[in-house]
């Protein structure tokens, strides 16, 4: 090998042992944030077929469901800590989650005014979307499972 | 460094190895491309549905606007999973082509330069 064959070989060695630094920048799946993100999405599609159900009469109403909203932020809550105890690995999910909770938030002024039965499906789909892409990128992230990683305690 | 007179790098075959292997992975998540290109287009219709309540005289302006505010969030909710899928998908590329680089990186070097990275 020539003296430039070898600078080259090293120098590609250098880049290559570099990149290798920088893989694994998301974080592992964690079983617990996908049931979790999975309970989330089978509390959406009842609310939303409960307020289609009701659309138009008095249970319809916002005061029927706060109790839906309170606890809805708190799942989402709970799910964000967990994902963000893996740090920066997991910040799509976490910013994911902060808008789904920045939506809800958005969805609970628009319901205290009054929900029309046209408005329901569109709004479920919107709320179906993020959580159904949430739940595929944790489920993608079972392929990349460093045994190493272990997130950190969760204080509720 | 000196490398042993015998082993011999063709950077080009390298290349194009670490590029095919990279392109296997790749691969490997088309059905992620699929879902989501079907929640785009999910979104789009929502867009339209809302448009449509709106001419019919279903909802008024203000209301419109509320409505579009929340399909903002949920567009860049959406956008954060996918770029997590993209991620991934470049985490899976790169070990791809690091662990066939590894094979001849590691013969020169004559030392583990490039570590074997767990199958993803």
């Amino acid at each position: 090998m020539t003296a430039r064959g070898k600078a080259i070989t090293v120098a590609a060695a250098i880049v290559l042992a570099l990149l290798a630094g920088c893989s694994n920048r998301i974080a592992p799946h964690d079983e617990d944030l996908a049931r979790g993100l999975a309970e989330l999405q089978s509390s959406n599609t009842r609310f939303f077929d409960e307020l289609r159900q009701s659309a138009g009469t008095q249970f319809g109403a916002w005061e029927y469901h706060a109790n839906w909203y309170e606890e809805t932020r708190a799942a989402i809550g709970t799910l964000r800590g967990q994902a963000a105890a893996y740090g920066a690995g997991n910040a799509p999910t976490v910013e994911a989650l902060d808008l789904l909770k920045k939506s809800i938030d958005q969805l609970e002024e628009v319901h205290t005014a009054g929900l029309s039965a046209g408005e329901i499906p569109v709004l479920h789909t919107l709320f179906d979307s993020q959580l159904r892409m949430l739940i595929e990128l944790e489920a993608a992230k079972k392929r990349n499972v460093p045994k190493e990683v272990k997130p950190a305690e969760v204080t509720p | 460094m000196t490398a042993p007179n015998d082993v011999v790098l063709d950077i080009q075959q390298l290349g194009t190895a670490m590029i095919e292997a990279a392109r296997k992975a790749i691969a490997g998540r088309a059905v992620q491309k699929a879902v989501v290109e079907t929640e785009l287009r999910r979104l789009a219709g929502a867009l339209a549905d809302t448009s449509a309540l709106l001419v019919r005289g279903e909802i008024d302006r203000q209301r419109a606007e509320r409505m579009v505010r929340i399909y903002r969030l949920t567009v860049s909710s959406v956008l954060r999973s996918v770029e997590g899928l993209t991620l991934l998908a470049a985490d899976d590329a790169l070990a791809a082509a690091m662990r066939v680089a590894g094979n001849s990186i590691n013969r020169i070097t004559r030392f583990k330069l490039i570590p074997d990275k767990e199958k993803p």
